[in-house]
């Protein structure tokens, strides 16, 4: 599915200046997987879904990563999305006036169009929507505001996992999934998560507690640390991190 | 849209298309050089009117003027454009005038085609009692100029005029020179703009309010939201207010000048959208706060369609 070697990736700041995040990551995640992706704040783990997913000012700067055999790199962000990619944002963006139901249609009939798919009517996206937000367990009412604005942290983050039902990537990264939800919430986006598991599809979880692993239980866990993959294993790794903390790896990396 | 059509080509009125005979027949309509309507006292004409002047080539003038009588009420669109791509020069004058608790509603659409120069200028009186809600599109033109004069003369006055502006090649150019007088208590004004300029245009909004002495209790407000798409666009906004009386509710003004959100267009690329209908999505969001806040549903309507296939080009 997703394929990264020795990548190599820079930030550049408003002042154009460039700092270089990760340091050479290696990644092979087969159809049907998911990985976790752990470690402490700033250790680069947005830095690697934000340059996946093609974002401005972030760079690699050697390397590569192929998702189902295309050299990611080489396309545009919209291109990636269509090769099969999504990210659920740590912070996803207000876009004020802009209605989310008509964004959701506007990226669903884009990306069918990418596939060659006729474009869905007025009826049948309406029919999948509302199948698909009460598969979020979301409130109907999210459909007729403007995309994520004024929405609590909570609702953000569910309105991205219901962007994920609509889009059923092929690969999906979620950053942050958890953060700022209670129980209640982390249930809700796990039940989504997990409902699109199957044998096709990949999943990156970026997280740094363990807590949702709980929920989603991962086939792999990675450690990364300034910008580095130093440990990687199976469930029982999360456990160990939860327990021991991040200081004896970054020990490992100053070292 | 069920309206009754008056055409104009280059100035001259084309009876054939156009649909007299679903106007009502107390309502005076002059077609010379223009149109000029009257609409007499405790008459409500139900279906909207609707002016088209298209242009085949030449330089027109147009006086056109609206007088309503007590009570009456009336919902008009104008439309200007052009089947061809030369130079010329559209010159328009408007007089309104309102009698007591008449109530118009009333859309330009400015839709030159881009060498056009376009000349408006509006006369506005109006008595106690009547509203205008006037709404301006200016999608096209290479030079616009627009002038309002409005004279809230009696209590209870409303006027209201929102609008939206477009430019988006080298030099284009629009002036909206807009001045409101509050001469009587309890009138009030709004006026509030949105503008989305690209390449190297500029834009001009000056917006005047003068309130008299004896013109206490109006509320005045104005706004103006500008989206910058190119670095070399340009906005001057010049509010200005001048108070003689001493008790005016509030008189709030807000302008902006930005840049399109980065971040907002990268979002949508993300879930697949193409860049360009990314950013139109982003262009509609920025104008779409501005025509839901149209009263009427059929002008909301109409204005809506002609944002949406504008913003398409
Ligand atoms: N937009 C940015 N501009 C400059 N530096 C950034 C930016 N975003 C993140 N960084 C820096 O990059 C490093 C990695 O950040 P990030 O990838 O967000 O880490 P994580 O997601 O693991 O917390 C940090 O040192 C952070 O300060
Ligand atoms: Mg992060």
């Amino acid at each position: 599915m997703l394929t990264i070697r020795n990548l190599h990736a820079s930030i550049q700041d408003e002042k154009q200046n460039t700092k270089p995040i990760l340091h050479g990551i290696n990644l092979d995640i087969q159809p049907g997987e998911v990985h976790a992706i752990m470690g402490p704040n700033g250790s680069g783990k947005s830095t690697l879904a934000n340059v996946l997913a093609g974002r401005d000012h972030y760079q690699a700067t050697m390397g590569e990563i192929f998702l189902q055999g295309e050299n990611l790199l080489t396309l545009l962000p919209e291109q990636r999305a269509a090769a099969g990619l999504f990210l659920a944002f740590q912070y996803p963006v207000e876009i004020p006036g802009v209605n989310n139901m008509y964004f959701l249609k506007a990226a669903v009939n884009s990306l069918r169009k990418h596939r060659h798919l006729p474009e869905l009517d007025a009826m049948d996206f309406l029919t999948l929507i509302k199948a698909k937000i009460k598969e979020a367990k979301m409130d109907e009412k999210f459909l007729h505001r403007a995309v994520n604005e004024g929405f609590s942290g909570g609702e953000k983050k569910r309105n991205e996992i219901l962007q994920m039902l609509m889009l059923e990537p092929a690969l999906a990264i979620l950053d942050e999934a958890d953060s700022g939800l209670d129980i209640d919430a982390l249930q809700r986006v796990a039940e989504g998560v997990n409902s699109l598991r199957n044998s096709k599809r990949s999943i990156i979880l970026i997280t740094h507690y363990q807590r949702l692993l709980n929920y989603i239980i991962p086939d792999v866990v990675h450690v990364m640390i300034k910008g580095k993959i130093v440990k990687s294993g199976g469930k029982e790794l999360a456990l160990e991190l939860e327990e021991k903390g991040y200081s004896e790896f970054i020990n490992q990396v100053t070292a | 849209m069920n309206a009754i059509r008056l055409i104009f080509i280059d100035a001259v009125f084309n009876e054939a298309l156009s649909q007299l005979q679903l106007l009502p027949e107390n309502v005076e309509l002059n077609t010379e050089n223009g149109f000029s309507l009257q609409v007499p006292a405790n008459t409500k004409i139900a279906d909207p009117i609707y002016v088209y002047f298209l242009n085949k080539g030449k330089n027109t003038v147009l006086k056109n003027k609206i007088i309503l009588a007590e009570n009456s009420e009336l919902t008009l669109i104008e439309e200007y454009h052009a089947d061809h791509l030369d130079k010329y020069i559209t010159d328009v004058s408007m007089v309104l005038q309102f009698g007591k608790n008449a109530l118009l509603h009333y859309a330009k659409v400015q839709n030159e085609n881009k060498k056009a120069t376009h000349q408006y200028s509006m006369q506005v009186t109006q008595l106690t009692g009547s509203s205008l809600y006037l709404f301006l599109t200016d999608l096209g033109s290479h030079i616009a100029k627009i002038q309002i004069q409005v004279n809230l003369s009696e209590r209870d006055a409303i006027f209201d005029v929102k609008g939206l502006y477009f430019l988006n090649e080298d030099n284009q150019y629009i002036d909206n020179n807009i001045q409101v007088k509050h001469d009587a208590p309890f009138s009030v004004s709004g006026m509030s703009f949105k503008g989305v300029l690209d390449k190297k245009s500029r834009a001009v909004f000056f917006g005047k309010v003068i309130v008299e002495q004896k013109a206490e209790h109006i509320s005045a407000n104005q706004s103006n939201h500008n989206l910058l798409l190119s670095s070399q666009a340009e906005i001057n906004i010049k509010p200005h207010l001048e108070v003689y009386a001493n008790e005016i509710k509030c008189c709030r003004h807000g302008a902006t000048v930005g840049q399109l959100d980065k971040e907002a267009l990268f979002y949508l690329r993300s879930r697949g959208i193409e860049e360009k209908m990314a950013l139109q999505l982003l262009i509609e969001g920025f104008t779409a706060d501005m025509t839901n806040q149209i009263v009427n549903p059929m002008i909301r309507s109409y204005i809506e369609k002609k944002v949406v296939s504008h913003a398409k080009l």
